[in-house]
């Protein structure tokens, strides 16, 4: 299972990449396994302001259908219009092009309560 | 929670990538990369899915016909050696307890594959209505695959060198020293073959026909296939909570057996009377309602029914599902509303299946 160590995780399979005051949030690849085949992603408007662990998004696949929650608070600035297009990249590309939203974070000090990869990779199960 | 059961494929799925999921008590592969994939390669060319965690009973003796019609939904008494149908395992109710394929394999034999979740209700309850010395659950014996798409019945026969059996029927054959069973059955709404064979044997004969061009498919593939084919999955359309008119399995039930059987006073009944709910099949075109189970149906603010089964259809390219409705919205095709995330999303209604293969 990939889990790159510069980013941070979620209990609930979450990743997100900080940088300043922008957060980068996608789901793990842990999580695309789980949830197999995505075939669409409900993604939040832009503008909208979002609570850490609030539903913010939502990810269909063949089988089922799955609420990814927000890591960090704060204001959506982008999200990611290929997934809109491929839904497959969330699959094929979890980290990378298959990232979900960008968020304009408000409060600083979500960051504490974010997973290191190790201790995600330990959630996991090693 | 218990220990979950592996079937003899087990190390060779994990071998092949399949991610397993808990299925009936079975450890078994929901996928082994990519169910739309795997869903294609069953559409298109073949497909072999692990069955091993289905139950096998053998009944046999002079009475066994007469006593599998006084439980069984459908006659068995005229079947041809080697013949199957498919039908119900009925409650007084007229509720059902499983649905099954029963083959007559001897004069006085018959050869039952059943659900995994059911063998032990379906042992306890044909004990109960029909004894017990006349009948063995040889569940523990056997394993099985489903090789299934338009191109796995010839694969089948140039691997085994023998022509498959009729449309649900079922032949023994022997390969090399293994001893099996082949049935013309699926659950998929393709064409292809099950191979029921001894659980020892299983591995080798899985290898050979993956090596032979067969993709391997997991659970998910088979859920989406059998949902688009609109076949009933028990403890989603079928339970001891719906009668079998309801359930839409109405066209497995025969009220023609002379004899009285479990269930007909009750389907008879019914029948007369007309079903207050029944079993639907529906489409989304809309990506972010796809049906899922436990969704409610509404006709403006009065909820009419709910989602059953529901999935992304790869090969019809919408949500599919299945539905319980009331009466009247079973009877006309029309539209819906499905209650997601708390909004609401129109869906089509349809009195058949979406997908029959061409």
């Amino acid at each position: 299972m990939n889990i790159p160590n510069d980013l941070k995780y979620t209990e609930t399979h979450e990743w997100v990449r900080i940088e300043g005051d922008v957060a980068t949030v996608g789901v793990t690849d842990h999580a695309q396994a789980e949830l197999t085949d995505v075939v669409f992603v409900d993604l939040p408007q832009i503008g909208k302001k979002l609570k850490r662990k609030e539903p913010v998004a939502v990810i269909e696949s063949v089988k089922a259908a799955s609420d990814i929650y927000t890591p960090v608070s704060g204001e959506v600035i982008e999200t990611n219009a290929s997934v809109k297009d491929k839904p497959s990249l969330v699959n094929a590309a979890p980290y990378t092009e298959g990232w979900l939203f960008k968020l304009k974070m408000t409060e600083t000090q979500d960051m504490q309560s974010l997973l290191t990869a190790e201790s995600y990779k330990n959630l996991l199960g090693g | 929670m218990s220990k979950l059961l592996r079937t003899p494929l087990y190390e060779s799925q994990i071998a092949s990538g399949a991610k397993m999921v808990d299925f009936a008590g079975w450890e078994m592969p929901v996928s082994f990369g990519s169910i739309i994939d795997e869903h294609r390669a069953v559409r298109e060319k073949a497909g072999i899915f692990d069955i091993s965690h289905m139950g096998e009973l053998v009944f046999r003796g002079p009475n066994a016909a007469e006593k599998l019609e006084k439980v069984f939904s459908r006659r068995v008494s005229d079947l041809d050696i080697g013949a199957g149908r498919y039908g119900l395992l009925l409650t007084e109710q007229g509720t059902v307890v499983d649905d099954l394929i029963i083959y007559r394999t001897d004069v006085e034999e018959f050869f039952a594959v059943v659900n995994a979740s059911r063998i032990s209700a379906d042992v306890a309850h044909i004990q109960r209505y029909c004894g017990t010395d006349w009948f063995e659950n040889q569940s523990n014996s056997w394993s099985a695959l489903a090789l299934q798409g338009p191109v796995a019945v010839k694969l089948w026969e140039s691997y085994s060198q023998n022509a498959a059996p009729a449309r649900f029927g079922i032949a023994s054959l022997a390969l090399g020293k293994v001893n099996l069973l082949v049935a013309r059955t699926g659950y998929t709404g393709e064409d292809g073959v099950e191979i029921i064979v001894p659980s020892q044997d299983v591995v080798d004969i899985w290898k050979a026909l993956l090596s032979r061009g067969a993709a391997p498919c997991g659970l998910g593939a088979r859920d989406s296939l059998r949902v688009e084919a609109g076949y009933p999955l028990y403890g989603h359309e079928l339970s001891e909570e719906l009668t079998a008119l309801e359930s839409g399995a109405g066209w497995a039930v025969d009220f023609t057996k002379e004899k009285e059987w479990l269930g007909s006073t009750a389907l008879s009944g019914q029948k007369q009377k007309g079903v207050s709910k029944k079993l639907v099949y529906l489409t989304s075109t809309d990506k972010s309602a796809i049906p899922r189970e436990g969704y409610k149906l509404f006709n403006a603010d009065e909820q009419v029914g709910y989602v059953t089964s529901g999935v992304f259809g790869p090969t019809v390219g919408s949500g599919v599902g299945m539905a319980i409705v009331n009466s009247p919205y079973f009877s006309t095709e029309s539209q819906l509303d499905m209650e997601v995330r708390g909004r609401r999303s129109s869906v089509s209604i349809f009195k058949k299946p979406l997908y029959k293969a061409k």
